[in-house]
């Protein structure tokens, strides 16, 4: 039983079923990939599960219990989720950006001001951007920038942090930047991460559980090295590749070939 | 972006209306032979070659004025108030004045069109493309009544008549005027709404009859806001100022219930209550037959209205 | 907007203080054109009252034409006054937010045409109700709310909706209106004055009126800041951090349509203020909405009350409707806009 349990959920955007009955179990305590090429429905099934989107029909629990029952404020404080790209007002600072995601803490009554400020603190120290917190976030590189939304997500003090495609739009050394974080973020704090990855390469090195989708359904999931195979490869992605350990003793894997669907 | 957009769209319509507007004075080719070369109350030369004898009037305005030198009609504006002389009850309709149907006018082949003047400015070239002679009359003032009067009088070949009933209105107005105590009340007259502070100048019917009777309007002499001459909206400090003892109010309605209402609504805002005459209830209502719609040949009954509605001992001991 | 805020953080660092300290100067700049907009326009007029004598009549009033002015006229005009650029800023404030558009306003909305279109039906068809203008008004302006709303609705409100359908509903109403105006032309008068805007012969009534509007409708909106702030982001953002983001659109947007129609009920459809007062607003203090709406309220009293004066004193004694110095005031801004790119 996973922290996040996805049951048969299918979801429907604009009469066009984007999911098909996707059951899917997210590990607590380990960083989970979902990988896939292009339309298969892997962010419409992260945001399925952060509750930004409704699901047609199927079941997702949290802890066992139907997300449906938290309130929108008991479920963000659980779970956190960046989504690709996201817009902020051209004059937010870092610090501004953070505090924001104090929000799920704070209610009519209960004002704790210092609690705020201390766990802004601890944010922007974790994601190692507290030298930067005056700064504007359009200002910042790409990887700056997705370290400081990382810092705004820790502020809701989540145990489960969902991303969508974190590194996809920035350059090789900010990619791994936010990868080394997320990865320090789950060996220290015990975050579950869950994020939807374009490059495969990251997510065999990365994470320690992989769920591979192919148009809007789920075609295979388990521990990285024995879930991608060749055969997956070529099935899903249409490549074919080779295979090399890198000198950090990690797998990864080099396209060499297009294979064409045999018609 | 779209606001932009809008105002420019806006800006190109207002420069292309009024390139089609007003037409300058023309001159008109002397004509030995012609029967009636007149300048009418836009100023512009009108030549009748020969003696109307299908006139179209666009204003029931004229109608009772026509009557008064013996003319005839055959086809007027259609009119909820006012009155239509028996003669001319059988007359062809063309639409209220406010809407005129000018396909309805030419097809009666009329050989002069009297239209008013600001009213129906619109159709003049339309109708002198079709060989009809326009002529525009304004009728609002006393002295432009007068005036009008004859001018229909020539228009139909009758001066003599126009001059005459000009005449019969002035005696009329001057029995009216000399029974009145001259003690040059100062008033104020309002347009219609206890919403804004609108007052109507000298150049309305109310403003004129009240000239007549020697009041002083507290707004005369204001230089108006362009669009209407005759009306501007005013300061009630202004008023509050000039402290004026009556108060007249034209009111767009015959409803007894609306002259209640307005008067309720002036009379509970305390902002209209800083004016003494509010206070001590001397406003008085000036019916829409009489003061909004053009008067004409009415115009006594107006200024006797008004007369009376001030100076009602006046009156009642006359009788 | 990329550069343009960036000129405001580049000049406040230059200067050296901190952008708090910035926000707090603003804020200050803006009451004290509030408390001129105020003092000039209990003080200026058919007669230049003393702040002194002011202050003589309120303890005393007499009988006299000075103190009638103060007491009837110009007081609560000058308070109407206060409260419709407050109300109108702040409406055209959290619009702006919920539609993320920086030119939306109450009129985009069709609060505006929905009020104007209720008003001008009573002022021409019955103008017997005259009485109830205000009240009628306001209900027109909710009923185009609601109407809009019904017609933006598909699985939850995207603000392109809103706006799509604000136009096509303010351009229905506002075929509706020009109707009426045409085939009534003798009765347009009163209803002309009434859709420039203008706070003619407003008096202790209409104080009424709007005060019980302004004030729940400042309390909501500043207790919402946080809510706009977070919309800011996005809606999957703002869900992903716990925000309810239907009922807070929703509930945000009727808040707005209540100070709206409040306002045009009272002073008839005054343009621009919903729109560039919020705007310019944001400009000097940044889009952080627990500063920003209090700046719009500020800014809101100072331009109604100076346009006001401005408008009662510069044809003397002809006095020009407000909503008149409001579009002189409007097209330059614009201009001002498209040259910086908004």
């Amino acid at each position: 039983m996973g922290v996040i349990n996805a049951n048969n959920i299918t979801v429907e955007l604009s009469n066009k079923i984007i999911l098909k009955g996707i059951n899917l179990e997210i590990p607590v305590g380990k960083v989970t990939a979902i990988i896939g090429p292009n339309g298969c429905g892997k962010s419409t099934t992260l945001k399925a599960l952060a509750r930004i989107i409704p699901c047609a029909s199927g079941k997702i629990t949290y802890d066992g219990k139907d997300i449906k029952t938290f309130s929108h404020k008991e479920f963000a404080k659980r779970l956190a989720i960046l989504t690709q790209s996201p817009q902020s007002p051209a004059d937010l600072t870092v610090k501004d950006l953070v505090e924001l995601g104090r929000f799920p803490h704070r209610s009519w009554w209960k004002r704790n001001a210092q609690e705020d400020e201390q766990c802004v603190e601890w944010a922007l120290k974790q994601a190692s951007m507290r030298h930067m917190r005056n700064r504007l976030l359009s200002t910042l590189s790409g990887g700056e920038r997705q370290r400081a939304w990382i810092a705004m997500a820790l502020a809701q003090k989540p145990q489960v942090l969902l991303l969508d495609e974190p590194t996809t739009y920035l350059d090789i050394s900010h990619q791994l930047e936010v990868m080394k974080l997320l990865s320090r973020l789950n060996k220290e704090l015990g975050l579950t991460v869950v994020m939807v990855l374009h490059d495969i390469n990251h997510a065999l090195q990365y994470s320690d559980y992989i769920a591979v989708m192919k148009k809007g359904e789920m075609v295979a999931a388990g521990e990285p090295r024995a879930t991608i195979g060749s055969d997956l490869l070529r099935e899903v992605f249409r490549v074919k590749v080779d295979t090399f350990v890198g000198s950090n003793g990690l797998p990864a894997l080099l396209p060499v070939d297009l294979i064409y669907e045999k018609n | 972006m779209k606001k932009i957009f809008m105002a420019l769209l806006l800006l190109l319509q207002l420069v292309t209306l009024s390139g089609c507007g007003s037409q300058n004075a023309k001159k008109a080719p002397v004509d030995d032979k012609a029967f009636l070369i007149v300048t009418d109350d836009a100023n512009r030369n009108v030549v009748l070659k020969n003696k109307p004898e299908r006139v179209v009037s666009l204003s029931p305005s004229f109608l009772g004025m026509i009557d008064a030198v013996g003319g005839k009609v055959i086809g007027r504006a259609s009119s909820k108030v006012g009155i239509i002389p028996e003669s001319m009850k059988d007359a062809q309709e063309v639409g209220f004045t406010y809407n005129i149907d000018v396909e309805r006018v030419v097809a009666l082949k009329p050989d002069c069109v009297l239209a008013l003047k600001g009213q129906h400015d619109k159709f003049i070239s339309l109708l002198e493309s079709n060989n009809i002679p326009v002529i525009e009359i304004d009728v609002r003032t006393y002295k432009e009544v007068r005036n009008a009067l004859k001018l229909i009088g020539k228009i139909y070949g009758a001066e003599q008549n126009g001059q005459q009933a000009a005449e019969k209105l002035d005696n009329e107005i001057s029995k009216i005027s000399e029974k009145i105590p001259k003690d040059e009340k100062k008033i104020v007259i309002l347009h219609a709404s206890a919403k804004n502070v609108t007052v109507e100048l000298d150049g309305t019917i109310a403003g004129s009859a009240a000239k007549l009777l020697g009041f002083k309007n507290v707004a005369a002499g204001s230089t108006p806001l362009s669009g209407d001459p005759d009306k501007t909206p005013y300061s009630l400090e202004e008023l509050v100022k000039n402290d004026p003892e009556l108060i007249f109010i034209t009111s767009m309605g015959t409803d007894a219930a609306i002259e209640n209402r307005l008067r309720s609504d002036v009379q509970s805002n305390p902002a209209w209550n800083s004016l003494k005459a509010v206070r001590e209830n001397r406003i008085i209502f000036l019916p829409e037959q009489l003061f909004l719609i053009n008067p004409g040949l009415q115009y006594p009954k107006a200024v006797e209205y008004m007369a009376k509605s001030v100076y009602p001992e006046v009156f009642s001991n006359a009788k | 907007m990329q550069n343009n805020e960036n000129d405001v953080t580049h000049t406040i660092e230059k200067i050296g203080i901190s952008r708090t300290a910035w926000r707090f100067f603003v804020l200050a700049l803006f009451a004290l054109l509030a408390i001129a907009g105020l003092f000039l326009s209990l003080t200026k007029g058919s007669l230049d009252i003393k702040v002194e004598q002011i202050i003589g009549i309120l303890q005393s009033p007499q009988m006299d034409a000075k103190s009638q002015i103060i007491w009837n006229i110009r007081l609560p005009r000058t308070i109407v006054g206060a409260f419709v650029g407050i109300n109108l800023a702040i409406s055209g404030a959290i619009l702006q937010a919920i539609m993320r558009n920086p030119l939306a306003d109450p009129h985009i909305i069709g609060i505006s045409s929905g009020a104007g279109l209720a008003g001008v039906a009573v002022m021409i068809l019955f103008p017997h109700l005259d009485y109830l203008i205000t009240p009628i008004a306001f209900l027109g302006a909710m009923a185009a709310a609601v109407c809009i709303y019904i017609l933006a609705w598909k699985n939850g409100i995207k603000p392109v909706r809103i706006i799509l359908a604000g136009v096509a509903v303010s351009a229905f109403l506002g075929a509706g209106i020009s109707g009426l105006m045409i085939f009534y032309s003798d009765r347009v008068h009163g209803a002309l004055m009434w859709m420039v805007g203008g706070l003619a012969a407003r008096s202790w009534p209409h104080v009424g009126i709007i005060l019980p509007y302004a004030i729940v409708g400042l309390i909501l909106a500043l207790v919402c800041a946080n809510y706009l702030n977070i919309l800011q982001l996005g809606d999957e953002m703002a869900r992903g951090l716990g925000v309810n983001v239907e009922v807070v659109r929703i509930a945000m947007t009727a808040i707005a349509a209540l100070l709206a129609a409040s306002a045009v009920s009272v002073a008839g459809l005054l343009g621009f203020v919903g729109l560039i007062v919020p705007h310019a607003a944001r400009l000097l203090i940044g889009s952080d909405y627990r500063f920003l709406l209090p700046a719009s309220a500020l800014l809101g009293i100072g331009v109604v009350t100076l346009s006001d004066t401005l408008a009662r004193t510069m044809f003397s004694p002809v006095e020009l409707p407000v909503g008149i110095i409001m579009a002189a005031l409007g097209a330059p801004f614009f201009l001002f806009l498209l040259r910086r790119e908004i």
